[in-house]
């Protein structure tokens, strides 16, 4: 054996260097494409190399958008409710469609996505009609509570709609309502009647105006 | 062998050493002989023995009550035996062995202290016996392909350290300084394996790590050995011999560099699969990795085709090259195979059914073994100095190899594929769902036995070339004695 | 110039960034992980498998049980895993690296030739029914391909007129020897009570259920009666269920 295996022979006979054989483009372009889509592979679905993110998240924020809303409006919440709301609304949420009480359990209006629209019911009333769950309330007269009692506060505000909105008895599971929402929507409609004035009700044309989700 | 002397190269000899004579090829291979036939030898036993074990255990399924009643034999302890018995019995020390043989050859330099590398060698059958009998046993670590206990991968750790020590102080006396291209892929392998069989063993076996981090280590380290030592050691032996058999040399050395630094990183770059129970950046980047493997694995498959076209001819005659023929095409299929099913949505079929196994045998077998076969029918008669004694047996080993590989694999792919659909179906009942491969795993078994008595052929040439040569020196030496006039 | 030194630096470096990807990175995300505090239960999670269910698993791992049997419960998307009832958890069903804390080795398995038993704990609680099935899977499942594990067992015959003793196995399944008592060792019964133990139901910060579906169904778990005309739909409420525990972080 006279020759070195691994590196290229002149051709015989005619004296000519062989021209070194080099990688086919076509393979070097392959390899590029495919490192291209490795790192768009890798931005999909790794997870921003969470520790919690499991396929098919693509984010922990997404994780964490999933998680069950079960942080709880607090016994405040609950003990307002019960004093106020619950007259007519019932303790059941279920409402007395006879006398014009729409359910709170399950209502459309309640578990929107936003809780912009039912804020401003809870601060400054509604006058109907108004169709929740199907069923038509046409002389329906709500109170505002916004200038009332325990209600002035935002706090206090909020712990009350987010128990509405979490109540799992009833069926609900909707995000919280944060103090912060609140007063975000009570100081951009103070216009409407002036501070501490909760006299103009809203009505549902008004309200359909207003984003429910984003 | 004619002994034909290298004119030294433009490249000198390292600075120090005293240019000694060139060293011959017969000198070469007469200071390889002993440690290399050695662990040819333990090699083509324990591939006897694990295709046995392998055999039934694939009956247990023809029959479960196979030897059920001794729990040596039950189903999950014959398995991982005969895995075992394969990848370590012999794969691993027929790769050390044809890496000796090619560093050597290459460096054109003889074998450092082969002695110590024999006792190495024994070393590593011992861990590998011990190993296997403790598996057998019951004392399997749980892990796969590094199931052996510490009392059999202690001493094959040390055996392995003990040769590889012999080969790089080889590699460093050698005279032919420049690195070939086979070099690189062995040299790469050999430190490599000390390095994962290290780390799994030391994070696996004897301080584990906590929870799932233990079988991402297991899944790296099993990928790692097929792509980096059984895949580089059958790449390095293939680049070395093929371009001998059909005196042509390798297509591009620049191709060869290309697929040695693509398969190094996009080899070493897989572990588990798609849906596996860990964080999704871990998956994620395994099949990025595994899907990469396309790029080496068309590099290879180019540059052995341009290497072997036209030239065939030449090497018909031969017979190691007709195992080194059809190695290509089987690395070539079952790393594509490879590609597709790390896909997820490939994945949803193919995994956790006979799909995987069989693409995995496809590679160990028709590619490694294959090759490992060519390389222990190129070398062994150079080492003993005579042919073997019936190219008949051989041209028949290949057959029975050949057909038994294909037989096993292609229909227990078949069938794992079935097995995938059935599974998915919700409808069918897990009982049911045996109906879609338990055909499909019996005809395998026939492949399987084929394979058997290929491996008992590889044993019977290797013993009849070892006791031809036996008998020739024996006969001289009675010969010489009664010219002598000692009594015998 | 000696490429020698360089090429060995850039394998070197190549190698070392798979083992710092898959060995060293895994390992210092997740294997300091610790148990984590169901909120609704208090229970810590996984929980710790009692003493004779530790022996079992290494009696599963010295017989190999991971080779046919999978313990790893995959994603919707993946397979059809749920839809087959392998999963254990009301939430993301797919496991997660907190529910392996508790295993060494952690036998995640690679081939269903038999089902997943990431689970089976919820589903196989009688240990008769698990211990015939070890003794003879034919008596249990018709056709099965698991291998027997009668050396898990000893087997005394019966004379004439004696009663089986309390640890045998109870003679009513069809196909049981009649004139033999089959004593599970200790064993068979380590190998049932970690069988037992193995269930993945720990809801966690990163197995959140799947949305719930938008719906205007009234809640039928009203203690309160309502008013005489209430409309009368009674559609179940379908949104989580109600003992849905959720853990903070774990950090």
């Amino acid at each position: 054996m006279s020759a070195e295996p691994n590196k290229p022979l002149p051709k015989a006979g005619d004296g000519s260097e062989r021209e070194p054989v080099v990688v086919p483009i076509w393979l070097i372009g392959l390899l590029a494409i495919s490192i291209y889509w490795g790192m768009l592979y890798v931005n999909d679905h790794a997870g921003e190399f969470s520790a919690k993110v499991y396929a098919p998240y693509p984010t922990l924020a997404e994780v964490e958008a999933a998680q069950p809303h079960t942080s709880g409006p607090g016994p405040e919440g609950k003990k307002n409710f019960v004093m106020i709301c619950s007259t007519c609304h019932q303790n059941t949420g279920l409402g007395v469609p006879a006398e014009g009480k729409p359910p709170l359990a399950g209502s459309e209006w309640v578990l929107a996505p936003l809780p912009d629209r039912m804020i401003r019911i809870a601060l400054y009333g509604l006058q109907g009609p108004i169709t929740v769950k199907g069923q038509e309330f046409g002389t329906l007269q709500m109170p505002a509570w916004g200038g009332t009692g325990a209600l002035t506060n935002d706090e206090t505000l909020a712990a009350v709609l987010t128990y509405i909105r979490q109540n799992k008895e009833w069926g609900n599971n909707a995000s919280a309502v944060t103090a912060e929402q609140v007063k975000a929507i009570r100081d951009s409609l103070v216009k409407r009647d002036g501070p501490g004035n909760y006299s103009t009700q809203f009505t549902v044309p008004e309200l359909q105006k207003v984003p429910d989700s984003k | 062998m004619t002994a034909i002397p290298l004119t030294s190269q433009s490249q000198s000899v390292a600075p120090g050493l005293v240019t000694a004579p060139t060293v011959t090829d017969a000198e070469i291979d007469a200071s390889c002989q002993a440690p290399i036939l050695l662990l040819f030898a333990n090699a083509a036993v324990w591939l006897f023995i694990g295709s046995v074990l392998g055999l039934l255990a694939t009956l247990k399924f023809h029959q479960p009550e196979i030897l059920a009643n001794c729990a040596w034999f039950t189903y999950g302890r014959v398995h991982p035996a005969q895995m075992n018995a394969f990848i370590y019995g012999f794969g691993v020390p027929t790769g050390l062995a044809v890496l000796l043989w090619i560093v050597c050859q290459t460096g054109r330099v003889r074998l450092a202290l082969p002695q110590v590398v024999v006792a190495g060698a024994l070393l590593w059958n011992a861990g590998v016996t011990l190993g296997l009998i403790g598996i057998l046993y019951g004392d399997s670590t749980g892990f796969e392909w590094l199931e052996m206990p510490r009392y059999g991968s202690i001493p094959m750790l040390a055996g392995y350290l003990i040769i590889g020590v012999m080969a790089m102080l080889t590699l460093h006396q050698r005279r032919e300084r420049a690195l070939q291209i086979s070099q690189w892929f062995l040299l790469t392998a050999l430190l490599w394996f000390a390095w994962i069989y290290t780390t799994a063993n030391f994070l696996l076996v004897a301080f584990p790590a906590r929870g799932v981090v233990q079988p991402v280590i297991d899944s790296w380290y099993i990928n790692n050995l097929t792509n980096i030592w059984f895949g580089f050691i059958g790449i390095a032996t293939l680049f070395y011999l093929v371009p001998k058999l059909i005196d042509n040399p390798l297509y591009s050395r620049y191709l060869a560099v290309f697929l040695f630094w693509t398969l190094l990183f996009f080899g070493s770059w897989t572990a588990v699969g798609p849906g596996a129970p860990m964080p999704a950046w871990i998956p994620a980047v395994s099949t990025v990795g595994t899907v990469l493997l396309l790029i080496p694995t068309l590099a290879f498959a180019i540059t052995l085709k341009k290497t072997m076209e036209c030239q065939t001819q030449k090497a018909k005659t031969s017979l190691p090259f007709q195992f080194l023929f059809f190695a290509p095409p089987a690395y070539l299929l079952s790393r594509l195979a490879l590609v597709v099913t790390s896909l997820a949505r490939v994945s949803v079929v193919t995994q956790f059914t006979w799909f995987t196994p069989a693409v995995t045998q496809l590679f160990l077998y028709g590619f490694f073994a294959m090759t490992m076969f060519g390389a222990i029918y190129y070398i062994a008669p150079r080492l003993l100095g005579t042919a073997f004694p019936s190219p008949k047996l051989v041209k028949f080993h290949f057959s029975l190899a050949l057909f038994g590989i294909l037989l096993y694999s292609l229909p227990l792919a078949i069938g794992g594929v079935r097995q995938g659909y059935a599974l998915n179906d919700a409808s069918l009942s897990l009982q049911n769902t045996l109906d879609s491969w338990l055909m499909c795993l019996r005809v395998s078994t026939l492949g399987e036995l084929l394979m058997v008595l290929a491996n008992l052929l590889l044993l019977v040439n290797l013993g009849a070339i070892i006791y031809c040569r036996a008998s020739v020196e024996a006969k001289a030496a009675w010969v010489a004695n009664k010219i002598a006039g000692v009594r015998p | 110039m000696n490429p020698g030194p360089l090429l060995f630096l850039g394998a070197f470096f190549a190698l070392a960034t798979s083992w710092l990807g898959f060995v060293l990175a895994p390992q210092l995300q997740l294997g300091r992980e610790q148990l984590v505090e169901i909120q609704e239960t208090g229970v810590a999670y996984p929980p710790m498998r009692p003493g004779m269910a530790r022996q079992g698993e290494r009696v599963y791992r010295a017989n190999g049980c991971f080779y046919c049997h999978t313990q790893q419960v995959r994603e919707q998307l993946y397979g059809a895993d749920v839809v087959r009832g392998w999963g254990g958890r009301a939430g993301k069903v797919q496991s997660v690296a907190q529910d392996y804390l508790q295993d060494s080795p952690v036998m995640l398995g690679s081939q269903r030739v038999g089902p997943d038993l990431a689970n089976i704990g919820l589903r196989h609680p009688s240990a008769n029914a698990l211990l015939w099935h070890l003794y003879n899977p034919r008596l249990v499942a018709t056709g099965s391909v698991m291998p027997p594990y009668r050396y898990l067992f000893t087997k005394r015959k019966l004379k004439p007129g004696e009663k089986p003793s309390a640890e045998a196995l109870p003679s009513n399944m069809p196909g049981a020897p009649v004139d033999e008592q089959i004593i599970p060792t200790d064993d068979a019964r380590a190998l049932v009570a970690y069988l037992q133990s193995l269930h993945s139901d720990g809801v966690l910060f990163e197995t959140p259920p799947p949305p719930a579906p938008p719906t205007n169904a009234v809640a039928t778990a009203s203690t309160n009666a309502p008013s005489t005309k209430a409309p009368a739909t009674n559609a179940p409420a379908t949104n989580t269920p109600a003992r849905t525990p959720t853990n903070g972080p774990a950090k």
